[in-house]
């Protein structure tokens, strides 16, 4: 184990320079602390901004996928009331049709009677 | 525990924690002046090099790794600015002779032995006779237990070249405590 020899070397320097010495050091440390400051100041807004950016990216997206949803349900809407008015027409035209068979069969009865009483 | 109080205090030091600060220079300042001064032997000279040392933490304590201690990586600062103002004003010359000499090979415990059982006082006397060179290099070896391997990454001098620098170190400073002692 080697013996700290440190004592044989030590020297005290003046009150007035060590006084120099340290306000000279702490300026710097100042100066030090306020790059330190700003750098983290900086940090911080850019990690606010990039948040927010991300944020408002992703609010854009989940919109467009949104409307993308309300486009397609209403093109489905629309589809679906496509297909209800054809059914009304289909159902309109089947009911003509029967009301005409039904008209033709009383026709035909009448014909029927007139034929009876005819005879 | 030391080591990882420093490490702690150094990640405060980061944020920019004054009292943190404060307390790792009442921990090492004197350490870091002496060291200076007994290099350069000029007090205000020295002030200014603690001076810029600590300077140089509060600006680069992010550059601190924590593989090694951080009363290490203080010397290191210190110590480059240290080769920095010798290389500077001349007074760091490479003695490309030494490496021609026969070296003899010290165990980096002996600089340890010899001054662990020696009075401030006297070291300081047998320390000042020193050359630059040697003080700085044996400085690393007495504070901080650097390998030779290591003081020559630091230095620039070569492994053979800090072996000579200790040895001569050495004796020079035995021959010191010699007279002081008679």
């Amino acid at each position: 184990m080697k013996k700290n020899n440190d004592h044989l070397f030590t020297e005290n320097p003046s009150i007035e320079k060590n006084k120099k010495i340290l306000s000279a050091s702490f300026e710097i440390l100042d100066q030090k602390k306020k790059e330190s400051y700003i750098f983290n100041v900086g940090k911080m807004i850019a990690a606010i901004g990039l948040t927010a950016i991300i944020g408002f990216t992703t609010f854009q997206i989940i919109e467009v996928k949104n409307n993308n949803q309300i486009a397609i349900s209403m093109a489905e809407l629309n589809e679906f009331q496509l297909d209800e008015e054809t059914n009304l027409d289909e159902s309109i035209e089947i009911a003509s049709d029967l009301e005409f068979l039904e008209n033709l069969e009383s026709l035909e009865e009448l014909n029927d009677l007139d034929l009876k009483e005819a005879i | 525990m030391d080591t990882l109080d420093d490490q702690k205090l150094i990640e405060a030091i980061n944020k920019g924690d004054k009292k943190a600060f404060e307390i790792l220079y009442n921990k090492y300042s004197s350490l870091v002046f002496g060291l200076s001064v007994k290099i350069l032997k000029n007090i205000p000279m020295a002030e200014d090099m603690a001076q810029n040392t600590w300077i140089k933490i509060a600006t680069h304590s992010n550059s601190y790794s924590p593989v090694g201690s951080v009363k290490s990586w203080i010397l290191q600062i210190n110590r480059n600015l240290i080769l920095d103002e010798l290389r500077r004003s001349k007074k760091w010359k490479y003695d490309e002779e030494i490496d021609q000499l026969d070296v003899v090979d010290e165990s980096e415990s002996v600089i340890d032995q010899l001054v662990s059982k020696l009075e401030k006082q006297l070291f300081d006397k047998a320390f000042s006779e020193l050359d630059p060179q040697t003080q700085l290099v044996l400085s690393a070896l007495i504070i901080e237990d650097k390998s030779y391997a290591e003081i020559a990454k630091v230095t620039g001098l070569t492994v053979a070249n800090i072996k000579t620098l200790v040895f001569r170190g050495k004796n020079k400073m035995v021959e010191v405590i010699q007279n002081e002692k008679k």
